[in-house]
């Protein structure tokens, strides 16, 4: 139990995926202009997370493992995570249109994203457990959907106030997530596994 | 040897397995849509203006088609877009005049100052200090919302004075109307050879004493207007359209040159532009 909340406050704080790793910067440079939409993009990033890395750790275990063939991993994952992620959306635009309208554009960008393939390599290499795996799985998303908010919420912001021309647009947003990295380097140390 | 079988068969029995199952959940899963959406969306402008009132040129054909709504509220739409749609959808076609904005109001820059406002340059900003920095409660406060919310880039400016309609630009999408916090701008009809350029409420005494420019209700226009389509309401010169007939006598008439004229306007601009 004491392991799962390590994990999860580590990689939603001390290894946010996006500000201490740098994975998945395009969406978070991409669909962080307006709040709503990266809450949108937060809450597609978490399910798809999870789901893959759950997907992927039976795949890793089950099948990798016993024909020996572990290096495969990369090729083989991108190709269950974007089939797994075109299979959901399609479940989802049967089942619940208004899930379809909410997550709908977000899905396909995340298909082959590096944050979604980053939480499952990461859960191999760390040796995880099914529940860790989730756990895991399920906090990257959460940081991820911290990030986006946090950058949204300072953008609008932003977008209101006097900018010199030159900076408008995203070198302004590049220096806001540089600084954003910088404060959240601070966590660094607070957990010495993970 | 035996390693490269073994992955090509498990990459392969992946991909294939993947394929066969997003092949049958396409089937299972298979949503109808309406084909006659598309048919629409394909007449439609597609620049998501907004000027239908739906977000989307997407969502307003989805409507059409639901019939939610009239197939005639594209503001780009040329009337054979409309019969178009009518003749797809298997109703008669009814165009909607086309319209386009008109600023009501010369402003900020002649209008007299109440304060200093060193805020954020946005008249929506500005209008939470007290209405605005101008004297004038009703006039144009020249930070040029308008002009940064047209998506047709129809609205210009210089300074702190009014923004200025391009009308061969403009659509008639009413960005412009629902952003100005002041209500200076409204949307009249295209044929419409004049637009009274005063926006305020005031009698005639208060305006002299506050602005250059302002109307002062002296009421010539409404006197000499040869078709009696001007008329005082609420302290304000309006113009029925369905009368007007671009004869300019009004313009000639008055004393502050508050009444514009359209097609002149349109002049100055493309001097501008040129």
């Amino acid at each position: 139990m004491e392991k799962l909340v390590v994990i999860i406050l580590s990689v939603v704080l001390v290894n946010n995926f996006i500000l201490v790793r740098f994975l998945g910067l395009c969406p978070f440079l991409g669909v962080s202009r307006e709040i709503k939409s990266s809450v949108s993009m937060g809450v597609a990033v978490i399910f798809v997370m999870t789901l893959a890395s759950i997907c992927t750790w039976f795949i890793q275990y089950y099948l990798l493992v016993p024909y020996k063939v572990e290096f495969l991993q990369t090729i083989v994952f991108i190709l269950v995570i974007a089939a797994l992620v075109q299979f959901v959306e399609m479940v989802i635009q049967k089942v619940s249109p208004v899930l379809q309208k909410a997550l709908g554009i977000y899905l396909p960008l995340i298909t082959t994203n590096c944050a979604v393939l980053g939480v499952c390599i990461l859960n191999i290499r760390e040796d995880y457990n099914l529940l860790e795996t989730i756990v895991h799985g399920f906090g990257a998303g959460l940081g991820f959907t911290l990030a986006i908010v946090l950058m949204a919420g300072i953008r609008e912001r932003i977008s209101l106030g006097k900018v010199p021309q030159s900076m408008q647009g995203f070198p302004i947003s590049f220096i806001i997530a540089c600084l954003m990295a910088l404060s959240f380097f601070g966590f660094q140390g607070f957990f010495s596994h993970s | 040897m035996n390693i490269i079988i073994i992955s090509v068969f498990i990459l392969g029995g992946i991909g294939l397995l993947s394929a066969v199952v997003l092949a049958i959940a396409s089937r299972i899963f298979f949503v109808q849509t309406d084909p006659r959406i598309e048919e629409i969306e394909n007449i439609l402008p597609g620049a998501n203006c907004a000027g239908c009132g739906f977000p989307s040129c997407h969502t307003y054909a989805e409507t059409i088609v639901e019939g939610g709504a009239e197939p005639n509220r594209c503001v780009l739409c040329a009337a054979e877009g409309v019969e178009k749609i009518s003749s797809i959808l298997g109703v008669e076609a009814t165009s909607a005049e086309k319209k386009v904005a008109a600023i009501h109001c010369y402003g900020g820059k002649t209008a007299a100052k109440a304060f200093e406002y060193g805020g954020l340059a946005s008249c929506r900003a500005a209008s939470l200090y007290n209405g605005g920095d101008t004297l004038c409660t009703y006039s144009c406060l020249g930070f040029g919302d308008c002009v940064g919310v047209c998506p047709f880039g129809a609205l210009s400016r210089s300074g702190r004075e009014a923004p200025q309609v391009d009308r061969e630009r403009c659509t008639g999408c009413g960005n412009c109307v629902r952003v100005c916090p002041k209500e200076v701008i409204s949307l009249i009809p295209r044929k419409g050879k004049v637009f009274v350029g005063c926006n305020s409420y005031e009698k005639g005494k208060i305006v002299r004493k506050i602005c250059e420019v302002g109307c002062i209700k002296c009421n010539r226009c409404i006197k000499n207007c040869p078709e009696d389509a001007l008329s005082m309401k609420d302290e304000r010169v309006c113009v029925d359209y369905q009368k007007c007939t671009g004869c300019g006598k009004c313009i000639e008439e008055c004393p502050r040159n508050v009444i514009i004229d359209t097609s002149h306007q349109q002049e100055e601009i493309e001097a501008v532009n040129q």
